[in-house]
């Protein structure tokens, strides 16, 4: 295992799309807490008001949500660590060391788990900025202070973990089946931020359509994976929202993980390298 | 020296038109400096590939040092299929890091096999930035760095100058010394015949000939012969070898087949006999003029 990690890191550490876009994925993260705290400042110094309070009050670092709100929205950036997966992978493939590595003596399932190791460290790593983060906003600015509150915030960042993975293992799957970088990049731009949103959107709002669809809305891969952290911020706007991580979602967003996993499994054996 | 390092059984493989190889039936045995010769296109690199797990074979199977592949078995091999496949943006050292690590082997002889190949100055310079043959030669580089049993080299001399041609030739005579089992695939007949001990010619997928090198230049020489008194030299040469074995030529008489002629006691025979020759020599034959007669043989 530690030989598979190795063989990943000689690959990356000299790989320039590896730190770009490890680089814009922590920027993104921490500008996330400087944006939102500059953001409510902004606010104040123009003299707006939430109902009669003063914008920095609102709760959105307060340690009940940090943990939640910080799990949520760094996972919209999980396509920058997608991006490193897809490049690297596809590079592989182009410049034939994928080839070149199963010829060397690596089996196709230790590559895969290889793979699968790495993507692993980088949610794992993902998850550690998160904790981080949202540890130090909620330790500045929350207005109650708590261990327990911390100890019931490690759930969203288990969740965190999961919905990266699981989105990391799609984009290898997709790699292996399509190893062009460039339009792949921009389709799952497109698929993630777009096209699956809105699907969803329509076959679970639409009223012609029967609860089968409904379900259907709730478990197109990137919906479902995305779905082991609520997003949080209807709260804010007194609706009700599922403010813990609860094991169905998380078992659907596994479940598609092994998919994609079998998947790329499959691809890897049975294709022509 | 019969020990069989791979044994391939009807070895197949279709592309959804093409049969890029046609049961393949081969024993290689340890020690062969082994030629897969063909014209581009006729299965050779195909072969490899299955050979090397990277291409799956429609039907048949094969066998590395008697055992049914799997991947610790290939980090015994030493191979590049084509052209050398490295990471690009990645040193050379940083490239073998990685080979050594797949094939569990110390990573103290990377700078020991750069050496060999003359990269140790550019060792840590990126991959890109080099020129073909020192591409080629990191390559070989590469496949020796598990110290493997066998080698695999496909068009090794690919796309190089003459210098870089003569380096490689010199590296795998160098290699074959060490004893261990080379597998050559190539199209250059004077590459195959100047390092081969034994050969195979495939065309369109299809196994033509297998023999070893020596015996099958032996079948090409010839001894060309004359005297002054041509008509008496023909008719005992006719007599003696065959009159399908001979031919002339407006200043000689050719004797084909000649493998197991010793020229001296030829010449000793026909002076008794009465005939003094003004002209003997004994050619080699050449792989060419073997590989053209096989592939016109199945024309």
């Amino acid at each position: 295992m530690n030989r598979l990690i190795k063989i990943e890191w000689y690959k990356l550490k000299s790989f320039k799309g590896f730190w770009i876009f490890a680089g814009i994925y922590a920027v993104a993260i921490f500008g996330l807490v400087i944006g939102a705290r500059s953001l409510l400042l902004f606010f104040k110094n123009q003299g707006a008001e939430f109902r009669g309070l003063d914008p920095t009050m609102f709760p959105i670092f307060d340690l009940q949500d940090v943990w939640q709100n910080m799990a949520y929205l760094s996972s919209v950036f999980k396509l920058f660590l997608g991006c490193i997966v897809v490049t690297i992978v596809a590079n592989e493939i182009r410049n034939r060391t994928l080839r070149q590595n199963i010829i060397d003596g690596q089996s196709i399932g230790e590559y895969l788990k290889g793979k699968l190791l790495f993507n692993g460290v980088m949610a794992a790593f993902s998850s550690v900025v998160v904790f981080l983060v949202a540890l130090t906003a909620g330790l500045l600015y929350s207005r109650v202070q708590g261990l327990h509150y911390i100890l019931e915030g490690l759930q969203f960042v288990g969740g965190h973990f999961i919905i990266i993975f699981g989105y990391l293992a799609f984009c290898l799957m997709l790699t292996l089946l399509f190893p062009r970088p460039g339009f792949l990049i921009i389709g799952l731009a497109i698929y993630t931020y777009m096209f699956e949103p809105l699907l969803s959107l329509f076959l679970s709002h639409y009223e012609n359509l029967s609860q089968f669809w409904r379900q259907v809305a709730e478990i197109l891969p990137v919906t479902a994976i995305n779905r082991v952290v609520t997003q949080p911020f209807g709260k804010y706007f007194l609706q009700e929202i599922q403010d813990f991580v609860s094991w169905q979602r998380v078992i659907v967003a596994l479940i598609w993980s092994t998919v994609f996993i079998l998947l790329s499994y499959l691809l890897l054996k049975k294709k022509d390298w | 020296m019969s020990e069989i390092v791979l044994k391939t059984s009807a070895l197949r493989k279709q592309y959804r038109r093409v049969t890029a190889l046609e049961g393949l039936d081969l024993e290689i045995e340890r020690g062969m400096i082994f030629g897969l010769l063909g014209p581009n296109g006729s299965g050779k690199t195909t072969t490899l590939g299955m050979l090397l797990n990277v291409l799956k074979p429609t039907s048949g199977s094969y066998e590395w040092f008697g055992q049914t592949p799997r991947a610790e078995l290939r980090r015994n091999i030493g191979a590049i299929l084509e052209h050398p496949c490295f990471y690009p943006y990645m040193s050379a050292y940083q490239n073998l890091q990685v080979a050594a690590e797949i094939k569990e082997t110390s990573h103290d002889r990377i700078d020991k096999v750069l050496d060999l190949v003359g990269l140790y100055e550019r060792r840590h310079d990126a991959f890109k930035t080099y020129s073909l043959g020192m591409k080629q030669r990191l390559a070989i580089a590469s496949a020796l760095i598990s110290d493997p049993e066998v080698l695999i080299l496909d068009e090794p001399t690919n796309g190089l100058d003459p210098k870089g041609i003569v380096q490689i030739r010199q590296l795998i005579t160098d290699i074959a010394r060490m004893g261990k089992t080379i597998i050559l695939a190539s199209h250059l007949l004077d590459e195959v015949q100047k390092v081969c001990t034994h050969f195979m010619v495939l065309q369109k997928g299809k196994k033509l000939y297998q023999g070893s090198v020596g015996e099958a230049l032996d079948g090409q020489s010839v001894i060309e012969i004359a005297s002054e008194d041509m008509s008496a030299l023909r008719s005992y040469l006719e007599e003696r070898f065959g009159s399908s074995n001979i031919s002339s030529t407006t200043s000689y008489i050719e004797i084909k087949q000649s493998g197991d002629i010793n020229p001296a006691a030829l010449n000793v025979q026909l002076y008794q006999s009465g005939i003094s020759l003004t002209h003997l020599v004994k050619r080699g034959g050449s792989l060419e003029q073997e590989f053209l007669k096989i592939l016109d043989e199945h024309e």
